[in-house]
Order: structure tokens, then sequence, then C-alpha cells
């Protein structure tokens, strides 16, 4: 059952045990990283077909594969890259200011 | 004036970019009057079709003139446009708000204006993952926004708000991925077609997408154990931002309920069990938020809790899901919105005046700023829902919506949240009241508060008794609304 369905669901529990567990302010956005990927993975399988090519017509009888998906997570990569760039940025800043990226010692500043 | 649905989410973007070019027009206040003319222009634009949406019709948008099964579509109808008035609104009564201060240039403006384009793109479209994507245009503008005076506090605030959200927005997303894999398409219309005949062959993955989505929109509205990021972030944001998050953000979690939820599962999963989840999730919320706001002694910590009840008061009006149920939620996020605008506008004029947070320093302050303090009592007596004022009518119709269903627990919990809600704004109040001399800080130099701060909480105040002496005006505005919602 090695697929890209459920290795996109395993990547994005993987994410999510990172999010709660990990304390450290890097970790937690490599984290968020994780999920977003996980979820990408699982969307383009949906669309995958076996054997299937790009969704160009060139000659009809070839099989192709569902190109919404493949243009949806373009979209999502790129948010999910825009977001993480901010993230990063607020992490420099909290840095600057409180010289440690351990969450548990900044709830107590 | 065909292309009126697109424009109204477009203006508001253009006028974002334009904002930076003000610098180089030699015009005063240039990004301030950009920005109130990207909030006109829609606002006319939406006012133009309301005639037929408030009549019960509505007006649909194909982008590029596809049509909606393979395109993405716009539909202005009468949830859409209830919810895109209330945004426009709001959004002008936070640019009149925030005239007077300096500090908020033309970045600020910019990037309120995003965050509107969001929320009006989200409240317009019928496309599942357009929605997705306008809600993060929402989200990262409204990051920025929090942190925008650079305050260490502030900066941690708003990484907290990030990761939380983010968060909500994956499952979200996969929550799409797996109704795209089973119904292969995108479009919430065709979606909920196929969604009944879905529930009878697997209705454990349709448990599964409504636990998903419950999750995220839960952790957007500060729904019970999922609402821990509102209090930080509300209190550290600059005071027009925290009304922003509180009148408007807030409500998109709600929005996204009312619309997801009962297209997709108002006739299976919504009668049974899943209505009344959300409707207990709602008692324990408007309990909890109480009872946090009662122990506060920071004032926009306070705001803070209370959104968080005042919005276990909506869920339940969502989660009992009769007409009068929804009536009573729907005009009580408009009330909220207005009134937690206006009532952040005020505790932002005290701190800036006064240099505390904290409200056991604010005793005998009536006497350093009469007008404020008056306009904070008024508000808080609308939000307790006294009457006249606009948030008894809405706690009216939420309680004789649970009274007609009698489920007499819950109005022994809502009527406690009522009393507490009253505890909690009194406690405020008599602390503003109070007979001793109000004590200075040392060597505080307060801010300059010009005219329009003033103004903005006296138009509020002013409104609440209107809508409250004339809630018709604003009923004929939400059962269009309801409509939508119980075909």
């Amino acid at each position: 059952m090695i697929n890209g369905i459920n290795i996109g669901i395993v990547v994005v529990l993987v994410g999510i045990y990172g999010l709660l567990t990990k304390r450290n302010i890097i970790k937690m956005i490599m984290s968020l990283c994780i999920m977003n990927s996980g979820v990408i993975l699982f969307f383009i399988s949906i669309g995958y077909v076996f054997g299937g090519q790009a969704a160009i017509f060139e000659d009809s009888s070839s099989l192709m594969v569902d190109p919404l998906p493949q243009a949806v997570m373009l979209t999502a990569i790129v948010i999910g890259l825009g977001v993480t760039a901010l993230a990063l940025a607020l992490a420099i800043k909290i840095y600057d200011e409180y010289k440690t990226l351990d969450t548990n010692k900044l709830l107590e500043k | 004036m065909g292309h009126a649905p697109i424009l109204i989410v477009v203006i508001p973007l253009l006028a974002a970019f334009l904002t930076h070019l003000t610098k180089y027009v030699k015009l005063k206040r240039g990004a301030e009057i950009v920005a109130a003319i990207g909030m006109v222009v829609p606002l006319a634009l939406l006012l133009s079709l309301g005639r037929g949406v408030i009549a019960g019709g509505s007006v649909q948008y194909n982008l590029g003139g596809w049509p909606p099964p393979v395109g993405i579509s716009l539909t202005i109808d009468g949830l859409s446009f209830f919810f895109a008035l209330m945004v426009l609104g709001i959004g002008l009564l936070i640019v009149l708000y925030s005239l007077g201060i300096y500090i908020f240039a033309r970045r600020y403006y910019s990037l309120l204006l995003i965050a509107l384009s969001g929320i009006l793109g989200l409240v317009l479209t019928r496309d599942i993952f357009n929605m997705y994507v306008f809600f993060e245009v929402l989200a990262v503008a409204s990051y920025v926004l929090v942190a925008y005076k650079h305050k260490p506090r502030a900066v941690k605030a708003s990484f907290k708000y990030l990761i939380m959200t983010e968060a909500a927005w994956v499952l979200f997303l996969l929550a799409i991925a797996i109704l795209y894999g089973l119904t292969g398409s995108l479009n919430m219309d065709s979606i909920a077609l196929q969604i009944d005949k879905i529930y009878q062959a697997n209705p454990q993955v349709i448990y599964l997408v409504f636990s998903l989505m419950m999750v995220s929109f839960g952790i957007k509205c500060g729904m019970f154990p999922l609402h821990t990021w509102i209090p930080e972030v509300h209190s550290q944001a600059p005071t027009p931002v925290s009304s922003l998050l509180s009148g408007l953000i807030l409500k998109v979690g709600l929005y996204a309920m009312l619309r997801i939820f009962f297209l997709f599962f108002g006739t299976t999963l919504l009668l049974q069990s899943a209505g009344q989840l959300v409707l207990y999730l709602g008692v324990i919320t408007l309990v909890l938020g109480a009872c946090l706001a009662l122990v506060q002694d920071e004032l926009k910590k306070l705001l803070a809790y209370s959104s968080i009840s005042q919005i276990g008061f909506v869920l339940v009006g969502i989660g009992l899901g009769t007409e009068l149920g929804l009536k009573g939620g729907l005009f009580h996020i408009f009330n909220h919105a207005l009134i937690k605008a206006a009532l952040f506008f005020c505790a932002g004029i005290i701190i800036s005046q006064i240099g505390f947070w904290r409200i056991s320093r604010m005793k005998g302050i009536w006497r350093q700023m009469p007008g404020v303090t008056f306009s904070f009592c008024i508000l808080s007596l609308a939000i307790i829902g006294v009457p006249p004022f606009n948030g008894f009518v809405s706690k009216l119709f939420i309680l004789q919506a649970t009274l007609a269903q009698k489920n007499y627990l819950v109005i022994v919990f809502l009527f406690m949240g009522i009393l507490l809600t009253a505890a909690y704004y009194f406690r405020v109040i008599q602390t503003f009241f109070s007979p001793e001399e109000f004590q200075h800080k040392p060597d505080f130099v307060p801010q300059p508060v010009g005219p329009f701060e003033h103004l903005s909480t006296y138009v509020v105040a002013v409104l609440c008794l209107l809508v409250g002496l004339f809630p018709d005006v604003v009923i004929k505005f939400i059962q269009p609304a309801i409509k939508v919602l119980l075909p």
C-alpha cells in the first residue's frame, strides 16, 4: 500500500506530531512545511492516473493525469512559500528581541 | 455593470498597491484618501446590486466566462451580501479611527485593504479552493498587521497566531483534497449535489471531512478548546487592528461555518449530532470566555475574552439551526462586529491617554475623558443586552429560539453567560466612575488624540441605539441570508 495518497497522509501526521511536541520555533515552522508538503502530495496523488502523461493535447489516444490538482497545488506551494518566509522573518525578529527560540522560555518573558 | 462582483474584490486590492504610489503625489493624506475610495466604490457597487438580492435573488459572475463546474464563479446571494456589507462598513469605521494616528502610514492602509479584499473575496466566491486562497491572503496580511509596531510582545503574539492559523488552513486544504477526490469538483454547488449520495454509501468519510473543517473554522472563530490565540493577539495588536481582528476576522470563521456546513451537511449531519456538537461547544465557549474575562485585569484582554464569549452566543444560534436561531446568530454577528470594534477604539483612546493597561489603575478616569467613558458605558450596555440597545434584540432571538426547542439546560447557561457579561463590564464601569482621584503615571506624555477617534466611537454608540430601536432595518438584510441557508 505504498502510494502517494497513503504517504501523503503519513507525512501530514508527522507534521502534526512535530507541531504538537516541538518547542523550538524553527522546528515548529519546519513541521508546518512538512504538513503542507504532505497535503500537496496527497492532493496530487488523487489526480494521478497510473502510466498517465501530462495533459497536453497532441494525440487524444494517450492516457492523461488530471491537470486540475497540479494547477491548484502550484498555488498552494506558492502560498506555503510566502507563509514560511513570513514565519522565518518573525522568528528572526523574536530571536533579536529575546535571544532564544525556545517557546517555553519565551512564555516566561 | 455586469462586472460588479469581481470589481468588488479587485478594487480594494488595486487600491492597496496604489496607496504606496501616493508617496510620489504632492497630496496631503493621499494614502487615507485612496483607502477610503477603495472601500466606498465597492460599497456603492454592492448597494447597486442590493435591490435584487434583498428580494431573494442572486447575482452570479463567471470568471473568464467559464461556466461554474469548470471555472470559478462569484455569487452574491443574501448571505454574502450581508457579510460583504458588514465588512465594508466596519472597514470604513477602522479607516475613520486610523485617520488621526500618524504612525499608521501607507504600509498600514495597504495591508488593511489587502485584508479586506481577502475577506470580500472569500465571502463572494463559490469555489472552495479559491476560498482557501482568499483565507491565506487575509491571514498573511493580518499577521503583518498584528506585528505592525514591531513591539516584541506583538511579534510573539503574531507568531502564535501564524502557527495556529496555518495549521487550521492545512487541515482545511486536506478536507478540500478529500472532497475533490470524492466528487471530482471544486465548485461548492456541484459538491453539495453529490454529498448526500456519498453520505449514504460511506458516512465515515463525511465525518472526517466535517471534523477537519470543524477544527479549522473553530480555530479561526475562537471556539472552545481552540481559542488560545485570541487573548494574546487581540491585546498586543495595535488598536484598529484589534478591531479588525475581533470585528471581522473572527466572523470569517463563522461565515465559512454557516456557508459550508449548511450547504454540504444541511440535510444530513447538521440535523443529527453535528448541530448538537456546535451548540454545546458554543455553550462551553460562552461560559468559559465570560468566566475568564471576569478575572482579567488588562482592559484589552478583557475585551478579547468577551469576544470569545460573544462568539459562543453566535455558535448557539448556529447550532440550533432553526430560522429564529439563525436570525439571532446573524444579528449577533452584526452587533458584535459593530460594538466590539468600537469598544477596542475606546480602550485604545484610554490607554494612549493614560499609559496604563490595567483596569485597576483606571480609577476615576471619567473626570479626565468624560466622552470616551460615556460611550464605553453605552457600548458595554449594548453588548450586555440591556434594552433599548441592539444586543438585547439579538440575544432575545437566541433565547426565544432555545426556548422553542425546549432545551432548558442551554437556557440556564445562556442566562449565566449574560449575567457574567454584565458582571465583568460593570466592574470596568465601576472602576471608571470610582470616586477616587485618578493617579497619573509619572513622566508619561499622553499621545495626542484627535477628533476622528472620538467621532468613530460616538458614531457607533448612536448606531447601537438606532439599531436597538429599529431592528427591522437590519432584519430586512438578514431574512434573505436565512433563505439561502434554509431553502
